[in-house]
């Protein structure tokens, strides 16, 4: 498959996910972007990979995580505190929006983690090889963000 | 029971994603970077700074270049007369003694000329010392559309903009040549407008709502950036200067300053000099004044303060004041006969030589006649100016100094600032980001830390301090493929070591801190492995993974090392007795670390941003819904904030600290 046809059909899929990752139209569109920058220039490496795909939702979630730590600095000298920007879903009084908030105040790679198992239903064992962690980490993670959720939700935590 | 919130979660997931408008493939823009990328990645990158260079010198150039090209294809004076014509008055001047010669600049036929054609079309000059604001004629319009500095023979030129100053007094040059004031009226009042000119830039505006040409002057600018302003209803003196709101002056009486007795001493006092008039010139230091005697019996100098008056002894009356040159003596005009000489006359004892003709159709720059502040003791004028260092438009701020043009960003720590200047875009679709050392009111550029960028997040490539600001360490691209790592001695202005990292197309190497002993600790997110690096040494691993905070960056260097911030905190004080948190909610506090105490910050609007700790005991916020809210100072024991400046917009604070 050449690049072009690889982006033209793996384009919406990327937009989406950067935009569950980010919370922000414009950040996902840059965050697409980078990533469909680095799977260009690196083609001949990302086309060779087992599953392209896998490849790319790596470096979508590396950048996510290098423009996250480069957000934290600005966010230092001007900016926002990482504040939720509920603006980017319809205006749901119910519970949609109070989830999707909980969800956006959660750490970058805890919400990697949820986007990647419930949203790309992506296995354990594949989302700690998209992380480029442990599958005890994305267990961890897991956990700790649903955990999060459930206390800023108000819900009980249901034995495993 | 079962657990529901995974598949609330895939339906929220589902519901947002599928819901949102996709935008179309920017396929020209990838495609363009990802070219770029291939390209500087097999080596075949351009020598980017080379060029940046290049557009430097030609910026700079080019103006000097069209004036002294005006110059040669300009008619030449129909005479230049060295010597002046017999006088039927006896040569009375040409009788005076040779002294050396001015270092003053002539305005002829609208030619600026200081040694050399400075500017050409020259509607107006003023001038302080080796500097000079022009304003100048738009040759196409025939309007004054901008000013021009010139400093020193060969020194740069750097256009200002419109310097204002329509009835309303100024532009107004410092005594010492740095910045520039100028006043305009919009209808709704008046805007204040300071250049550094050094930077050639605008480092603050202040609106004067109300104000007109009726009832506000602008009468000077003193050593430090503090601007004089005359309202004449009511009838008052206040200050202005970059960063702070207008002070009302005390000591000023409305006789003194509608006099125009502007000058000001060290104290931010006016101190009238002996004179019964209005100076006609100041000296740059404040020292003297040139003014009318009694009853206009002739020109005296009048030391600032005293009574004493030393009449000029001139044995013609002078034809106009030029001012004061360098080294505080007076230049006048005076007729001889047919001739006009430029002389000088000593404010110790009035004694007057001739130093050369004026040609002519000749005119000088105007004299210095507003406040001179005496250099080096900045008066005592209340300033709410945050002591963190700032870049607003480009120019950064370090306390009261302004220095630099298109600074986009700054790192402080232990005293020591770095300002950083995006260079021109790259062939990889960065910049190369130059950084500098702030070294007292100049900027020392650092060339080991200059970093080429690979994209466009230019702060990736900031470098890092130490909690001691001794030692500065930046990530580069050296040639497209090689990420190095580069450690710098602020003390010693030496590179401490180099080392190079693995080529990784993600390139997720990061710098997460300098520990106290001087090694640098950074991280890779990919492989989640740290290493710790010593320069001069080989890195080595650390056992264990990366914690997400390190990551994320969310750690903080103490003098024991690098350690992740506690859960919910952001930024430790300086001393570390105390964290900046933030909540969810758009609110927040600090937390004590001996006590557990928390103390929430009683800001006026919800939480914006946060721009750091000026001390242990007060920290900068932003406020507001929006980026460039009011900026926001909060007492870190009470809680209590108050507002430093409606807006920050145009503003970047420097990072404090490392963390």
């Amino acid at each position: 498959m050449e690049f072009d046809e690889y982006a033209a059909a793996r384009w919406p899929v990327l937009y989406r996910t950067a935009l569950l990752l980010t919370g922000n139209g414009a950040e996902a569109e840059d965050l697409a972007q980078a990533t469909l920058v680095k799977a260009f220039a690196g083609w001949a490496r990302v086309r060779r990979a087992d599953s392209p795909d896998a490849y790319v939702r790596r470096i979508l979630v590396n950048e996510l995580t290098s423009d996250r730590r480069r957000g934290a600095r600005r966010a230092a000298m001007l900016g926002p505190v990482a504040l939720p920007d509920p603006g980017v879903i319809p205006d749901d009084p119910g519970q949609r929006l109070d989830l999707w908030r909980a969800v956006l105040s959660l750490p970058p790679r805890q919400r990697a983690v949820l986007v990647l198992r419930f949203y790309e239903d992506l296995t354990e064992v594949e989302t700690a090889h998209v992380l480029g962690v442990s599958l005890g980490t994305v267990k961890s993670q897991a956990h700790d963000a649903l955990r999060t959720l459930r206390t800023r939700l108000g819900q009980q935590e249901v034995p495993s | 029971m079962t657990d529901q919130l995974p598949d609330q979660l895939r339906g929220v997931f589902t519901a947002t994603a599928t819901e949102a408008d996709v935008p179309p493939l920017p396929w020209a823009a990838v495609e363009t970077a990802g070219r770029r990328l291939q390209a500087v990645r097999r080596r075949r990158a351009a020598l980017w700074t080379a060029a940046a260079a290049a557009v430097a010198v030609v910026a700079v150039a080019l103006p000097l270049a069209a004036a002294e090209h005006a110059d040669h294809h300009a008619p030449a004076p129909a005479h230049r007369t060295m010597k002046p014509a017999p006088s039927a008055s006896g040569d009375l001047v040409a009788a005076l003694p040779l002294g050396m010669s001015a270092n003053v600049a002539m305005v002829r036929d609208g030619r600026l000329t200081m040694g050399r054609v400075i500017a050409v079309g020259v509607k107006r000059v003023a001038q302080a010392g080796a500097t000079l604001l022009v304003s100048h004629l738009d040759p196409k319009t025939g309007l004054t559309v901008d000013a021009v500095v010139a400093t020193g023979p060969g020194g740069r030129v750097a256009a200002l903009g419109d310097p204002g100053g329509d009835g309303l007094g100024g532009p107004v040059l410092s005594p010492n040549g740095t910045t520039a004031v100028g006043a305009r009226h919009d209808g709704s009042g008046v805007t204040l407008t300071e250049w550094s000119l050094s930077a050639g830039a605008v480092v603050g505006t202040v609106h004067v709502p109300g104000a007109d040409d009726k009832t506000l002057r602008l009468d000077a600018v003193d050593d430090h950036g503090l601007a004089y302003v005359t309202t004449f209803a009511p009838r008052a003196g206040f200050t202005w200067q970059p960063g702070g709101s207008p002070q009302l002056m005390t000591g000023v009486t409305a006789d003194l300053w509608s006099a125009g007795f502007t000058v000001v001493g060290p104290d931010g006092v006016v101190d009238p000099p002996g004179c019964d008039d209005q100076p006609l010139a100041v000296a740059p230091d404040g020292s003297t004044v040139l003014c009318h005697g009694p009853a206009h019996s002739g020109l005296v100098f009048a030391p600032a303060g005293g009574t004493e008056r030393v009449p000029v002894r001139l044995p013609v009356k002078p034809l106009d004041v030029v001012g004061f040159d360098s080294d505080g003596s007076a230049l006048l005009t005076a007729r001889d006969g047919e001739s006009v000489w430029l002389v000088r006359c000593t404010a110790a004892d009035g004694a007057c030589e001739r130093v050369s003709p004026v040609p002519t159709g000749a005119t000088f720059p105007e004299p210095l006649t507003g406040a001179a502040m005496a250099p080096g003791t900045p008066p005592a004028v209340p300033t709410t100016a945050p002591s963190i260092p700032y870049a607003r438009d480009g120019v950064l701020h370090v306390g009261r100094t302004a220095l630099g043009s298109g600074i986009t960003g700054a790192v402080t720590s232990g005293g020591t600032v770095l300002a950083m200047q995006e260079g021109a875009p790259n062939a990889a679709g960065g910049s190369t980001i130059h950084v500098s050392l702030v070294d007292g009111d100049r900027l020392l550029p650092v060339p080991a830390l200059t970093s080429v960028g690979l994209d466009n997040h230019s702060d990736a490539y900031a470098p890092h301090l130490s909690t001691d600001g001794r030692v500065a360490v930046a990530m580069s691209w050296r040639d497209g493929t090689t990420l190095r790592m580069t450690a710098w001695s602020v003390a010693q202005r030496r590179v401490l070591g180099t080392v190079d990292l693995p080529d990784q197309m993600i390139a997720a190497e990061h710098i997460v801190g300098v520990q106290a002993d001087g090694s640098i600790v950074y991280g890779d997110s990919t492989a989640r492995a740290g290493f710790t690096w010593r320069p001069g040494s080989k890195p080595v691993r650390l056992p264990k993974q990366l914690s997400d905070e390190v990551l994320k960056g969310e750690v903080m260097v103490t003098p024991a090392g690098i350690e992740p911030l506690p859960h919910g905190f952001l930024l430790p004080s300086p001393d570390g007795s105390r964290f900046l948190g933030t909540n969810y909610h758009g609110t927040a506090y600090i937390a004590s670390v001996e006590t557990g105490y928390r103390v929430v910050l009683d800001l006026p609007d919800s939480l914006y941003g946060v721009v750091g700790f000026e001390s242990a005991d007060d920290v900068l916020l932003t406020a507001g819904d929006a980026q460039g809210g009011p900026l926001v100072r909060c007492d870190t024991t009470t809680g209590a904030c108050t507002q430093v400046w409606a807006s920050t917009a145009g503003v970047t604070f420097a990072v404090t600290g490392d963390w």
